[in-house]
C-alpha cells in the first residue's frame, strides 16, 4: 500500500504515522510512503511502531525536501518481530534541512534493520541523524545510515550519531554510519558508540534507594527519551500519550523476558 | 658442485648449521633439476607447473610445495573481490610472469651519474641520506659498499641474542620447523583471493623470530635487503614474538618504489605470545604512474596479527602514498586476555590514486583493547576510503575500542568515503567511534596567511598537524621521512 | 618598500568600499593612522567593523575598492594576505581558529621565517627562537604552557585572546588591528590583555582597536576614537566621544549629521 503526502509551500504540519496497524501483511510488499515538502514548508513526522502493532513490518520511505524546507522525523520503534525500514531522504533545494531522531528498542527475538540514505542535492543544506538503540537480550539490530554529498556542493553540514546501549544479556548490534563525500565545501561528522548501562549512573540511583532492576529501567527509558522531546508542540496529549504507551510497553516486555530468562 | 646462492641470501644468512643446507642441496641435486632450472625461460601465466617450478627453484622442503599447491587449487576456485570502492581495469592473471629472473647487472646504472635526475631530486627532498641514494636507485651492489659492512655488525648483534632475521627463503632452509609451525596460521591460504595467490607463488619476504624474553636490540628493516631483484611483487612475511619478546619492524622507505610489475599482493602474518609486543611500520611511496595514473602500482595486501598471548600487543603504523590502487586492511585478532591492538595510519590519495584501506579489530578474549587512528588525505582527483570493522564477539567481556578517523579534502575534485562497522555481541563492550570529513577551512587558511605564511605553507602546516597523532607513533627513523614524504606527495595540490 | 617618518601616515584609507555575497557592507571608509597612535573603532553590531579588519588584512570573498588604501606607502589592495603581513600588518582575530596538531611555537617560527625569507633575511634557528618566545611570554606575564600547546586547541576564550597578544609580541608588526580582543573576557583576562597591549605600544607601532564596549578603553587610552555606523565612519573624536556614547547610545550618532567632529 502506498501513501503520498505533500506539504504545500510555506505550510507547516505534523503527521503522526503509526506503523504496523492496518496494512502490515506478513511477507507482502513493503509499505511505501512518499513525502514531498514544497519550498519553505515544515513537517514534523512521528513514526510509531510499538510491540502491540503487527510483529513484522517492511517499510520504504522517500522524502523530497524543497528549498528552505525543513523535515523533522521522530521515530520510536519497538517491534516484536522484524522491522525493516529503508529511507531515502533528498535535500533538493537550497537551504533545506533534515533531522532524524530515532529511539529504538531491539526486543528479545526482534530484529531491526535500518537502511537510511540522505543525499545533499543542493547547497546550504543541513542534515542531522541521531539514533539511540536499546538492545535487549537476544535482540538484533543493524543501523546503516549513509550521508552522501555529490560533487559541486557548497556549505553543507552533516552529522550522524548512532548510540547503542545494552543493559544486559546478549543483543547483537551493528552500527554503520557512512559518509560518501565528493565535495570539499562541507563539514561532516559522525559518531557511533556502544556501551552497557553506565556504572556510575546505576550506582547513583541505587544509592538513592532504588532497586537495581528499577534503576536499569529508569536509565533505559532515559536513554530512549533523549531522542524524543519531553513535551510536543502539536497534539501534546495525543503524541505524548502515544509515545508513553509504546515506551512503557516496550520496557515492560523487555523486563518480562529478562525475568523469564 | 657449488651452491649458487641468491645475492640476497648472502646478505642475510646467519651462521646456519652447514649440514642442514647441504642436505637440502643434495636432495635437489639428486633430483637433477638444478641445471635445467637455471636455463629455463618461463613465459607468463600460472598453472600447477609454474608453482612447482617456483618451489623447486627455491629448493624448498616438501611441505612447502604441498602448501603452495593447496593454495593454488583454492585460488582457482575463488573470484576476485568486487566490493572494494576502487575502479580498475581487469587484471589478467595469466599475463603476469610469476617467475622473475634477477636483473642482469648489465642493465643497472653504474653510478649515480646514470640515474634519472628527477629521481635524485626526489631523494633530496625526502631527505634520504646520501649513502643510501645509490642503493635505492639500483646501482649495482658492489658499488655500494657501506650497506654490506653495516649489515655485518647488525647480524652479529642479533645472533648474540638469538633473534632470527632472514629472508623467507632462508628461513625455509634453516628453520623449516619454525616456519611450518606458524605459516598460514594467521592468514590461511583460502582467506581471500589475493592471499591465496600469494601463498601459491610468493617469491620471498622476511622472517623474524624473537625468542622468549628477548627485546630485539634494534629496529629491523626490510630495506637492508637491497637489490633483491624483483622479489617485491609477492612478498610473504612472518614475524613471531615469543613470551615477553618485543620487536619493531620497518617496511619500505620513502623513496619512490619503481617496479615494472603492476600487481603487488603481499601477505604479512604476525604472532605475539604472552606479554610480547610487535610493532610493524610501513612507509611506502609507490610510483604513481604517469600524470593520468597509467602504469601505477596496484597494491593489494593482506596483513594480520594474532595477539594470542595474554597482555600481548600488536601495533600497525603506516604512511602510504602513491599507489594507483591501495587495498589493505591491517588487522588484529585480540585473542589473549588483556591483549591490545593498535592501528595508526596516514593514507594520501593525490592525482588519480585510489586508496581503500582500514583495519579490523576483532575482540575475542576478555578485557581486550584497541585503538584506531586513521587519517585520510584526498587531493587532486584522488579517492580515499576508510573501511573499518570493530567487533566484539560474545566472549569479549570488557572489550574497549576508540576509533578516530578523519578525512581531509584538498581541492574540489577529490572524494572521501568513511565506511565503518561497529559490531557488538557483548553488553560490556564499550566502543567509541568518531569521524569527520572537511577541508582546510577558509578561516584556518586566512589565519595562517595573515601570520605571513603562503597558502602552500599553510597547507603543509595544517596537513602535518592533521597527521600529527599518527606521526607520533612512527619509529624515529621514519617520522622525519614521513613528514617530508607528505609534503612531497602533496606538491602542487593547491590549484 | 618605503619607511615612514614620524609625521607620515602609516595607514591611509580613503573611500574604502567592500561587498560580500552581493551585499554592500563598507560604504566609503576614511581612516588615517600615524606611527605610534592608538585608534579605537566603536559601533553597533553589524556595521562593518569586523569587515573593515578583514578587508584590510586581505580576507578572500570580498569585493573591495578604494580611492586610497596604503600601508607604509604601499598599495594594499593588490597584495596577498601574507604579503600584507610581511609589510607589518597584524590582525588579532575576534574568533581565533583552532589548528589541530599544529604547535604554537612552531607556527610562530614558521611565520617569523616566512617574513625573513620574504625580506631576504636569514631564518631564525629553533633554539634561539624558543628562548625569544619564552622571554616574551614572561614579559607579558603569560603562562609558558601556552607555548607547548597546539594553536588554540582546547583554549578558552581568554586563552585564545592572550595567544593573539603573544603572537603580536613575537611578530612585532607596525600596525596591529585587534578585532574585539576584549569580547568574552572576564575582568582579570581583560586586564592582562590590556596590560599586554600597553607594553607593546611604541613609537613604531600603531593599534586599531575594534570594540563594541568601552571596557577595554578604560585600560588602554586611545588617541583617536571613531564610531562606525552603517558601513562608514560616522563620527571621530577623542576619549570624550566615548563618554558621550555612553550617555546617549549609538543611535545618537546615527541620527546626527554625518561628520560630527570634536
Amino acid at each position: 500500500m502506498t501513501h503520498g503526502l505533500t506539504i504545500a509551500a510555506g505550510d507547516s504540519s505534523t503527521w503522526v504515522e503509526t506503523l504496523g496497524e492496518h496494512d502490515a501483511i506478513v511477507g507482502g510488499p513493503p509499505r511505501e510512503v512518499h513525502i514531498r515538502l514544497a519550498a519553505d514548508s515544515r513537517l514534523t513526522h512521528y513514526r510509531l511502531l510499538g510491540p502491540d502493532g503487527a510483529p513484522d513490518v517492511a517499510d520504504r520511505l522517500t522524502v523530497e525536501i524543497g528549498a528552505g524546507a525543513s523535515y523533522e522525523q521522530r521515530m520510536l520503534a519497538a517491534p516484536t518481530g522484524q522491522f525493516r525500514s529503508e529511507q531515502t531522504i533528498r535535500l533538493n533545494g537550497r537551504g533545506a534541512s533534515a533531522t532524524l531522531s530515532g529511539a529504538c528498542v531491539a526486543l528479545p527475538q526482534a530484529q531491526l534493520d535500518f537502511d537510511i540514505k540522505v543525499t545533499h542535492e543542493a547547497d546550504d543544506t543541513v542534515s542531522d541523524q541521531r539514533i539511540n538503540l536499546l538492545g535487549a537480550d537476544r535482540g538484533k539490530a543493524t543501523a546503516q545510515v549513509e550521508t552522501r554529498v555529490p560533487p559541486g556542493r557548497h556549505r553543507v553540514t552533516a552529522n550522524q550519531l548512532l548510540r547503542a546501549m545494552q543493559p544486559e544479556g546478549k543483543a547483537v548490534i551493528t552500527l554503520q554510519p557512512r559518509l560518501s563525500i565528493l565535495s570539499d565545501d562541507v563539514v561532516c561528522r559522525h559518531g557511533a558508540t556502544t556501551s552497557a548501562i553506565r556504572d556510575d549512573e546505576l550506582h547513583y540511583l541505587r544509592s538513592r534507594g532504588i532497586a537495581r532492576d528499577d534503576a536499569v529501567a529508569i536509565l533505559s527509558e532515559a536513554f530512549l527519551r533523549q531522542m524524543l522531546p519531553a513535551g510536543d508542540q502539536h497534539g501534546e496529549g495525543e503524541v505524548g500519550h502515544a509515545i508513553d504507551r509504546v515506551l512503557s510497553l516496550a520496557l515492560k516486555r523487555e523486563a518480562e523476558v529478562a525475568h523469564e530468562a | 658442485m657449488t651452491a649458487e646462492l641468491h645475492p640476497a641470501d648472502q646478505e642475510l644468512t646467519l651462521a646456519a648449521p652447514p649440514d642442514a643446507l647441504d642436505r637440502t642441496l643434495d636432495r635437489v641435486y639428486e633430483a637433477g633439476f638444478v641445471t635445467d632450472i637455471e636455463s629455463d625461460v618461463i613465459p607468463p601465466g600460472l598453472d600447477e607447473d609454474v608453482v612447482r617450478l617456483i618451489s623447486r627453484r627455491k629448493r624448498e622442503p616438501e611441505f612447502m610445495l604441498e602448501w603452495r599447491l593447496a593454495a593454488y587449487r583454492a585460488w582457482t576456485q575463488m573470484k576476485e573481490p568486487q566490493w572494494g570502492n576502487v575502479r580498475h581495469p581487469p587484471i589478467d592473471y595469466q599475463a603476469i610472469s610469476y617467475f622473475s629472473q634477477p636483473k642482469s647487472s648489465g642493465d643497472a646504472p653504474k653510478s649515480l651519474a646514470d640515474v634519472d635526475p628527477k629521481l635524485l631530486e626526489t631523494y633530496e627532498k625526502l631527505g634520504i641520506p646520501l649513502h643510501e641514494r645509490a642503493a635505492l636507485a639500483g646501482v649495482a651492489v658492489d658499488a655500494v659498499f657501506d650497506s654490506v659492512s653495516v649489515a655485518t655488525t647488525f647480524r652479529k648483534q642479533l645472533a648474540d641474542v638469538g633473534v632470527i632475521f632472514c629472508s623467507m627463503s632462508e628461513a625455509l632452509q634453516h628453520h623449516p620447523d619454525l616456519v611450518r609451525k606458524y605459516l598460514g596460521t594467521v592468514v590461511p591460504v583460502s582467506d581471500n583471493f589475493f592471499a591465496a595467490l600469494n601463498s601459491a607463488v610468493f617469491s620471498d619476504g622476511s622472517f623474524v623470530y624473537v625468542p622468549k624474553g628477548v627485546k630485539c636490540p634494534m629496529e629491523l628493516s626490510s630495506y637492508f635487503r637491497i637489490n633483491t631483484a624483483n622479489t617485491g611483487q609477492f612478498e610473504r612475511t612472518l614475524i613471531i614474538a615469543e613470551e615477553g619478546a618485543s620487536v619493531s619492524y620497518l617496511e619500505g622507505c620513502t623513496a619512490p618504489k619503481r617496479d615494472e610489475n603492476q600487481l603487488h599482493a603481499a601477505v604479512v602474518e604476525l604472532v605475539a605470545l604472552d606479554d610480547a609486543t610487535i610493532k610493524y611500520s610501513t612507509v611506502q611511496n609507490w610510483y604513481p604512474g604517469d600524470a593520468n595514473g597509467v602504469g601505477g602500482i596496484y597494491n593489494f595486501v593482506t596483513k594480520r596479527g594474532h595477539a594470542r598471548g595474554r597482555r600481548s600487543r600488536i601495533t600497525w603504523t603506516q604512511v602510504e602514498t602513491g599507489a594507483a590502487i591501495t587495498w589493505k586492511y591491517p588487522s588484529c585478532m585480540l585473542i589473549g586476555e588483556g591483549s591490545v591492538g593498535e592501528f595508526y595510519s596516514v593514507a594520501v590519495s593525490n592525482h588519480h590514486q585510489q586508496a581503500d584501506t582500514g583495519t579490523k579489530m576483532i575482540h575475542i578474549g576478555r578485557n581486550t583493547r584497541s585503538t584506531v587512528i586513521s587519517k585520510g588525505i584526498s587531493a587532486g582527483h584522488g579517492r580515499s576510503t576508510y573501511r573499518g570493522r570493530v567487533k566484539a564477539q560474545a566472549t569479549a567481556q570488557g572489550a574497549r575500542n576508540y576509533t578516530q578517523c578523519d578525512s581531509l579534502l584538498i581541492g574540489s575534485e577529490c572524494e572521501a568515503y568513511t565506511f565503518p562497522s561497529i559490531e557488538s555481541s557483548h553488553p560490556s563492550a564499550h566502543f567509541e567511534h568518531e569521524a569527520s570529513t572537511s577541508r582546510v577551512s577558509d578561516d584556518q587558511m586566512f589565519y595562517c596567511r595573515q601570520r605571513g605564511l603562503t597558502a602552500e605553507d599553510t597547507l603543509n602546516l595544517v596537513v602535518n598537524g592533521f597527521c600529527k597523532s599518527v606521526f607520533q607513533q612512527l619509529p624515529m627513523e621514519f617520522a622525519v621521512e614521513a613528514q617530508n614524504l607528505l609534503n612531497v606527495s602533496l606538491e602542487g595540490a593547491i590549484g | 618598500m618605503s619607511d615612514t617618518k614620524n609625521n607620515e601616515l602609516l595607514l591611509q584609507v580613503k573611500g574604502l568600499r567592500a561587498s560580500v555575497a552581493g551585499k554592500q557592507v563598507l560604504k566609503g571608509v576614511d581612516l588615517e593612522v600615524r606611527p605610534g597612535e592608538v585608534h579605537a573603532i566603536m559601533g553597533p553590531n553589524g556595521t562593518g567593523k569586523s569587515t573593515l579588519a578583514a578587508v584590510l588584512a586581505g580576507k578572500l570573498g570580498y569585493e573591495v575598492e578604494a580611492e586610497v588604501a596604503r600601508l607604509a606607502g604601499v598599495d594594499l589592495l593588490g597584495l596577498e594576505p601574507e604579503a600584507r603581513a610581511h609589510l607589518g600588518l597584524f590582525l588579532g582575530f575576534q574568533y581565533p581558529v583552532e589548528l589541530p596538531g599544529v604547535n604554537n611555537t612552531y607556527l610562530l617560527r614558521a611565520a617569523v621565517n616566512a617574513k625573513r625569507r620574504a625580506l631576504g633575511e636569514p631564518e631564525i634557528d629553533a633554539y634561539d627562537f624558543l628562548q625569544t618566545v619564552r622571554a616574551k611570554a614572561d614579559e607579558l606575564g603569560f603562562d609558558a604552557a601556552l607555548l607547548s600547546r597546539n594553536v588554540n586547541e582546547g583554549f578558552s576564550g581568554g586563552e585564545r585572546k592572550r595567544n593573539e597578544i603573544l603572537q603580536l609580541a613575537v611578530l612585532e608588526p607596525r600596525l596591529a588591528v585587534l578585532d574585539e580582543v576584549d569580547s568574552g573576557l572576564d575582568i582579570d583576562a581583560l586586564r592582562q590583555v590590556a596590560a599586554g597591549i600597553n607594553r607593546l605600544r611604541s613609537a613604531d607601532r600603531s593599534f586599531v582597536l575594534i570594540t563594541h564596549y568601552r571596557r577595554l578603553l578604560d585600560y588602554v587610552a586611545a588617541d583617536h576614537v571613531h564610531v562606525m555606523v552603517d558601513g562608514r565612519i560616522a563620527a571621530s573624536g577623542d576619549m570624550g566621544l566615548v563618554d558621550q556614547l555612553e550617555e546617549r547610545g549609538y543611535e545618537w550618532v546615527a541620527d546626527a549629521q554625518p561628520a560630527l567632529v570634536e
